[in-house]
């Protein structure tokens, strides 16, 4: 696997922090009626 | 600075990562919703939407790649790549018109929707970097589709809830069982590539866009569901 050296974690710059606050945005409180897959992967399809 | 190394698709996901928790309760929304029944085929048709666009975004990709070959050695290593990808998600879109064909919903009546603009920005954007920035940025879209596909337990508990036939699941189960190996193959093959940071600029960029427009676009989706 082809690596390179770099700091782990890089902070997100910010566009990338806007970015990240709109999908987290998509998100409202959970409603009692969800059942969370809490071990169980749900990617986009 | 302490440095350690890391490989380019670990950087990748550790971005895609930040956003993953909110992707999987907007997902499980769907999966949970009491009236699963009636959001079910809205979901897959959303999901037709997303996967429609694989292979024109590569096949995009691939004509970039070659024009940009010569002078570009990231461009040059991606084209055998995108060759054999692009047999591989062939007909995927025509499987799933079936699917919901299968249910009542036919694929004259479905192709006659207009996707929302959250989808056409989200895969607009998505091109529009491909094409005129790197081709590489198509991984943005790849990675978060392909390397977190959602699971088979998951699709068994969908069918149970929704009540539709298995025939309506064939496209959703095929990614859930062949995806495994194509993201690890996504991934394996992103960290063979000369990659430098502007190049990493882009993949980030272009992975949260993306999930900001399909999470938005499934949000819609629940909105239009409204439980009391």
């Amino acid at each position: 696997m082809k690596t390179e050296n770099t700091t782990t974690q890089a902070p997100l710059s910010a566009t990338e922090k806007k970015l990240l606050a709109k999908v987290q945005a998509n998100v409202k409180p959970r409603p009692a009626w969800v059942k969370f897959f809490m071990n169980t992967l749900c990617g986009l399809y | 600075m302490q440095t350690t190394t890391t490989s380019h698709s670990n950087r990748l996901c550790e971005k895609i990562d930040l956003a993953m928790p909110a992707v999987q309760s907007i997902t499980n929304e769907v999966l949970s919703h009491p009236q699963l029944r009636e959001l079910f085929p809205e979901f897959l048709l959303r999901v037709h939407w997303l996967i429609r666009f694989s292979s024109p975004l590569m096949t995009s990709a691939k004509a970039e790649c070659e024009r940009r070959a010569d002078s570009d050695e990231v461009s040059a290593a991606m084209i055998p790549y995108l060759e054999e990808h692009l047999l591989e998600e062939d007909g995927h879109d025509e499987l799933l018109l079936q699917d919901l064909e299968s249910i009542g919903y036919p694929r004259e009546d479905i192709l006659r929707r207009l996707p929302d603009p959250s989808v056409a920005s989200a895969q607009g954007a998505m091109h529009y970097w491909t094409v005129h920035h790197h081709p590489v940025a198509m991984f943005g879209s790849l990675v978060p589709s392909e390397c977190y596909q959602t699971s088979m337990e998951a699709i068994d508990f969908l069918q149970k809830r929704s009540g539709y036939p298995r025939s309506a699941f064939r496209t959703i189960e095929l990614h859930s069982e062949l995806d495994k190996e194509h993201g690890e193959e996504a991934l394996k093959f992103l960290d063979s590539l000369p990659l430098n940071e502007w190049h990493h600029e882009v993949l980030r960029v272009a992975a949260l866009n993306f999930l900001a427009g399909t999470t938005q676009m499934y949000r819609e989706l629940l909105d239009q569901f409204p439980v009391d």
